[in-house]
């Protein structure tokens, strides 16, 4: 078992076999010296040499940037995408400054690995033809933000987006909180991230920013905005100062609070020292429902919120209209056109407000969390310091903070009041939105799993919880609601492959499995699962819950396949009541249904 | 000069150990031998017999191949007397094993994990940690006898099994069993048993076939060896030599093709086969001609051994299976297996002084005819009251009911006896099917006076009129009990499997139903009749199952030479290898992965994954078969798709699983 004290466990880490910060760096230099970056159809549209540059413009003309996200399932669509998005805002007057490529997860991936790792939605560029072409598409500049920087390809696809004209790559927080799918070796991928950072910071005259989207990362694991403060400071010490890159933060998918919204702008501009420049501002999407005029008042309010602080503090964030159907779908073309037109006109409104609106309460938020936040940043260099990180190797450090996680993080250096009752042991200097969004749904199902019935058939079991994708609140949610019950949850986390769970059910002796799934590969994914625990000799009830649907070959849209999976032997369900239902079903008076 | 028409068959069983010679071409036995088997010296009772056998027919010296069935490597692995093995395996979840106590399911102490393995797609999981492997050859060279490797997923990828095992033998100069070898099921821990069952047999079974092999030269047969497997197949000495783990069972699968054989079974004809010996009852199921085989796998010794085998059940009851009489009057056999008093009384005249005593005096009780003798050279150990009574029935004839006066409360006396004879200290004389035929005169060996004057004491403690009466009373209840295995057996085929005690008793009370004949105040008629044939082998089956068909209203078949059936099934075996490939699609690359025994391919279409599966496998196997089949192989190709149903009502493909056996040609 591994340790779970701070120190010990950073020992026990420091065992492992891991490539020399210092070669690694110099390799990325020499892969950064040898490189020249390519011009986009953007840049040459507005004559500029680097998408930092414009950003530069855009804070000093206090001019609002607009993003927008594009996840098509081709390149050829994603292009078209673009043009179309392009052509329709140029007719009513507007502009698009930048769109983010949604790419298949596979891209994180060595090209030869991707073949054989499970599809996923979003386009696989295959080839240098394909890669050149992103930058092609329309005058619209590309971010590349998910599957680049923080995997095994990190190096190899930095260098091609670069040669695309795609100069704000990404995510180094999905190097902490991410795995590529079916991939183990995380000293390997700690390596290849530092090389294409270090290559980044070789080109930094030349405008790259080194994208990062803290609600991706550690950022939406811990309970308190001020450990994701400290957390701030500590990646742009290892981008900046460790490799003289340039530090692009992003936050607001999970904060659904506009003060906070807010105040974040306030406080990375803080923590970048006067000089932040960000790639974007994510739209909330915690507070979504599938009532799409319920979402329009949540879009016009953040919105509003958003340009307005940009117009107080520019830091060249891009702001980002979210379709109002994203939470029921993956928006098509001109969804998202409608969405960025209704930003356009939201500009118009904050204009008018901005000179009567008081930022004192964002401002408020901002120093409180920037105070907290150094006081993390500085005992964490000093915990880690005294366990025996060299604080100078980006590669040790990478690898150590991604092994500990967030709780063990949190734990250690948080910045709040200690107490034993609270979740991390302190009390939260100010606490992170989707925490107390994941709370609120365990307090609508916490009488129903504290309730005798089902103290009295779940109480001492042994439950594994886990996801195969990236989604993890719903294990929060779960995991706290068990608990209630009575049983033992081993929450391995997110993006687990069908052979760790099946390890984590053999090696922790479970009574059953959760894992929830939201990416099209339910069938695929339970089979396999199902494999590896008939290869380890274990047999135990599997429950699926979240999106039960997989992609079959003709069909563009995944199908519905819960009754398929039933056919296997998968239990399904639905929601938390449902679960609880099916298994003090299953558990009734401490006996086994099958027994 | 070798006459390729004429085949020795041999079978060494627990009592007996017979031979056959057949005659290819009409499968007909032309002559045969029965000796009578001694464990300690298993060679030599193989030359008794067939010295014998060339004595009635002297063509035998020239016989084209000699055919074994055996039950050595059943009884070592039974009886515990494994040879010690190093367990290697690559990948497997160590701390699982702990959680899980997956040790107790593996016949080895020494387990060794190693990193490596594959996942479910034969892709590496981690590098095989190839120099621990070789400290663990050095280690280990001296304390086993033969090393056995398992990675998992090996099954799916061999390379990791193969490098270790190339590593193990080339470091130690042991054989080495690699797990993929044995079955291409998933379950890796059933596989690492399995290997490490095998690896422990090697040594065993290599000895035993030299021994065979040159007691047969020393007897001028130089035919090669050939062994049945449990599925009834025959594979040559080399193979079995290195997957003797498949010769376990070869003894009722020999029987049920011995036993359609001789019966004369058609290709179309399903048939249930008992086999009756002396302690046990195997029955067998042949479908279509051929024996059914099982997918789960066989249980030895309280191992699983993932090996293709028959559809068997085996039953405590045999003509040396001791017969109560309950206090009711009611007649019960087994499961104890004694020694028959008619056979007793020839080695100790006591026995019938003591009858004859007794009947004189009257009164007696059935422990009266329930004798205690000390077993072999069985060291006295143990408590006073367990001393005086080994010491005792070495002095004189101890018998049960004088035993019990030792001890103030007879009922725990009796269960201090009962412990000396589970503990192999005591064993037990009493009155046995054997008796009651030998009472009647139908067979030939045996004390007639001894199992005359005993039915006769102990109809007089029933109500049996005499002697004779409860002689027929016996065997007709053997019969019963015979008819109530039968269709027992085909209930658990009929979905009555479970292994409870409510479902056992179930499937008890049901099966008592089938066979009562039905009377005719009866609402609910339970009886059935068997749509199956029934074909009765092994040395006391005349007796019973004409009687036991009869209950079942089945049509039967006792016939000639049932009583060496098994080894004319040796003889009249053929070559056959069947070996199973999995085709799994790669997802959204639209390929296809190949999962043969030496490694993966990837091919761009189905069509050329099956195409390329079988130009390999048909290579690979037909080389295998024709070496010892002389070159005549006929193919069996099957495919089992697994797929799951959409909501559209398509099939949604998880795999492909193409079957591949040759066949030697007759």
């Amino acid at each position: 078992m591994d340790p779970v004290n701070f120190s010990e466990r950073v020992k026990y880490l420091l065992k492992t076999e891991l490539p020399r910060g210092e070669k690694v760096v110099s390799e990325g230099i020499d892969l950064g010296r040898s490189l020249k970056p390519g011009r986009s159809a953007f840049m040459n549209a507005y004559g500029v040499n680097s998408e930092a540059e414009y950003k530069r413009q855009c804070i000093r003309d206090r001019k609002i940037m607009y993003h927008c996200h594009i996840g098509m399932s081709s390149w050829n669509e994603t292009a078209r995408g673009l043009k179309y998005l392009h052509r329709s805002l140029a007719s009513e007057g507007f502009y698009q400054d930048r769109a983010g490529i949604c790419l298949d997860r596979r891209m994180a991936l060595p090209p030869a690995m991707r073949r054989n790792a499970p599809a996923e939605t979003g386009p696989l560029l295959e080839n240098l033809e394909e890669w050149l072409a992103v930058g092609q598409a329309a005058p619209i500049q590309p971010h590349m933000g998910d599957f680049m920087i923080g995997f095994p390809a990190s190096a190899d696809n930095t260098v091609l987006a670069l040669r695309a004209g795609v100069t704000t790559i990404g995510n180094l927080s999905q190097f902490f909180s991410h795995e590529a799918p079916g991939w183990r070796d995380t000293p390997f991928t700690a390596g290849e991230t530092v090389k294409a950072i270090a290559l980044m910071g070789a080109l930094r005259e030349q405008g790259t920013l080194v994208h990062s989207y803290l609600d991706d990362g550690l950022g939406a694991l811990f309970t308190d905005c001020a450990t994701v403060a400290g957390w701030a400071f500590l990646e742009r010490y290892i981008v900046e100062e460790l490799m003289g890159a340039k530090l692009a933060h992003c936050v607001g998918g999970l904060v659904s609070d506009p003060v906070k919204r807010s105040g974040w702008i306030f406080a990375l501009q803080e923590i970048h020292q006067g000089d932040c420049v960000g790639s974007m501002f994510y739209g909330d999407t915690i507070s979504f429902t599938r009532d799409f005029s319920w979402n329009r008042g949540v879009v016009a309010e953040t919105l509003l919120w958003d340009i307005l602080t940009q117009m107080e503090c520019p830091t060249g964030h891009a702001v980002l209209s979210i379709p109002v159907t994203e939470a029921v779908r993956v928006p098509n073309a001109e969804e998202i056109l409608e969405a960025q037109i209704f930003a356009r006109n939201m500009e118009g409104v904050a204009r008018r407000v901005h000179p009567s609106f008081d930022f004192s309460a964002p401002r408020a938020f901002a120093e409180k969390v920037v105070s907290a936040g150094r006081t993390v940043f500085n005992n964490a260099l000093d915990g880690l310091s005294d366990a025996g990180v060299d604080l100078k190797d980006p590669v040790q450090m990478l690898f150590v903070l991604k092994s500990l996680g967030p709780k063990l993080f949190e734990e250690t250096f948080g910045a709040g009041t200690p107490n034993p009752l609270s979740l991390r042991g302190r009390d939260a200097v100010v606490p992170n939105d989707v925490f107390e969004h994941s709370l609120r749904s365990v307090d609508k199902f916490r009488d129903s799993f504290a309730s005798p019935d089902a103290r009295s058939s779940l109480e001492g079991r042994r439950i594994v919880l886990a996801s195969t994708d990236v989604h993890e609140h719903a294990l929060f949610v779960i995991e706290q609601l068990l608990e209630i019950s009575g049983v033992r949850v081993v929450n391995v986390g997110p993006e687990r492959n069908p052979d760790e769970i099946a390890h984590a059910v053999g090696a922790e002796n479970a009574d059953a499995v959760l894992v929830s799934t939201h990416n099209g590969m339910a069938l695929d994914y339970a089979n396999a699962m199902l494999e590896e625990m008939e290869e380890r000799n274990l047999s135990v009830p599997v429950f699926m819950g979240g999106v039960l649907n997989q992609k079959v070959e003709e069909n563009e849209m995944p199908i519905d396949v819960e009754e398929s999976l039933q056919g296997l032997g998968i239990r399904t369900c639905s929601n938390p009541m449902d679960l609880l239902e099916n298994l003090v079903v299953m558990w009734k008076n401490g006996t086994d249904e099958a027994e | 000069m070798r006459q390729n028409d004429i085949v020795i068959g041999i079978d060494t069983g627990g009592t007996y150990t017979d031979a056959v010679l057949l005659a290819r071409g009409s499968g007909k036995v032309l002559e045969w031998s029965k000796v009578r088997t001694d464990k300690q010296n298993l060679g030599s009772c193989i030359r008794e017999a067939v010295i014998k056998l060339i004595e009635k027919n002297s063509a035998a010296r020239n016989a084209s191949a000699v055919n074994l069935s055996t039950t050595l490597a059943t009884n070592a692995i039974a009886e515990g007397r494994m040879r010690p093995v190093c367990l290697v395996l690559a990948g497997y979840d160590e701390d699982s094993f702990k959680t899980w106590s997956f040790e107790k399911e593996i016949p080895s102490g020494n387990i060794i994990f190693v990193r490596g393995g594959h996942d479910r797609w034969g892709d590496e999981s981690s590098p095989l940690d190839e120099e621990e492997i070789r400290r663990t050859a050095a280690r280990w060279k001296d304390r086993v006898e033969a090393f056995a490797v398992s990675a998992l997923f090996g099954n799916r990828n061999p390379d990791h099994e193969i490098r270790a095992r190339w590593i193990l033998q080339s470091g130690s100069g042991l054989p080495c069993t690699c797990g993929h070898e044995l079955t291409g099921k998933l379950n890796a821990l059933s596989r690492a048993s399995t290997a490490a069952m095998n690896a422990s047999l090697v040594p065993i079974v290599r000895e035993w076939m030299d021994s065979v092999g040159s007691a047969l030269s020393s007897l001028g047969v130089d035919a090669p060896l050939h062994v049945v497997r449990g599925d009834g197949s025959l594979v040559s000495s080399t193979w079995a030599k290195e997957r003797p783990i498949e010769t376990i069972l070869s003894g009722p699968a020999a029987s049920a093709i011995g036993a359609s054989r001789l019966a004369g079974l058609s290709r179309e004809r399903d048939a249930v086969v008992i086999d009756m010996g002396g302690t046990t009852t195997d029955i067998v199921l042949v479908r279509k001609g051929s024996l059914k085989l099982r997918e789960d796998g066989a249980m030895v010794g309280g191992f699983r051994a993932m090996i293709p085998s028959g559809e068997i059940n085996t039953t405590a009851l045999g003509g040396d299976s001791q017969v109560f009489l309950n206090p009711d009057g009611v007649i019960s056999i087994g499961p104890l297996r004694v020694e028959p008093l008619c056979i007793i009384s020839k080695k100790r005249p006591e026995v019938i002084e003591h009858i004859s005593r007794i009947t004189h005096k009257g009164g007696a009780s059935y422990e009266d005819l329930v004798f205690l003798i000390p077993a072999g050279k069985a060291e006295i150990q143990g408590d006073r009251a367990e001393k005086r009574i080994i010491e005792r029935s070495g002095n004189s004839l101890l018998s049960l009911e004088d035993a019990s006066k030792e001890f103030k409360d007879p009922v725990s006396g009796l269960g201090t006896v009962m412990g000396l004879v589970r503990s192999g200290k005591l064993e037990i004389s009493a009155f046995t099917p054997t008796d009651a035929m030998c009472a009647m005169g139908c067979i030939p060996s045996g004390d007639v006076e001894t199992a005359v004057k005993s039915a006769e004491i102990l109809a007089s403690l029933g109500p049996f009129e005499e002697g004779n009466a409860f002689c027929r009373a016996v065997l007709e209840r053997v019969s019963e009990y015979l008819s109530l295995f039968v269709v027992e057996s085909l209930l658990e085929r009929r979905g009555f499997h479970g292994s409870k005690t409510s479902e056992e008793n179930f499937r008890k009370r049901l099966a008592e139903e089938i066979v009562r004949p039905p009377s005719s105040d009866d609402l609910l008629p339970i009886g059935a009749s068997l749509n199956t044939l029934i074909i009765g082998v092994g040395a006391p089956c005349d007796a019973f199952i004409p009687k036991a068909a009869g209950l079942l209203k089945a049509e039967f078949s006792v016939p000639d030479h049932a009583p060496v059936a098994n080894a004319a099934g040796a003889a009249a075996a053929a070559f056959s290898v069947r070996k199973g490939v999995l085709v799994l699609p790669l997802p959204e690359c639209g390929g296809f992965r190949v999962h043969l025994p030496w490694g993966t391919s990837d091919m761009p279409s189905i069509e050329e994954a099956i195409g390329y599966a079988e130009t390999s496998m048909k290579k690979w196997l037909g080389g295998i078969v024709a070496e010892e089949a002389e070159g005549k192989v006929s193919w069996k190709l099957s495919r089992e798709n697994n797929t799951v149903k959409l909501k559209d009502g398509t099939s949604y493909l998880l795999g492909i699983t193409l079957w591949f056996e040759a066949v030697q040609d007759r």
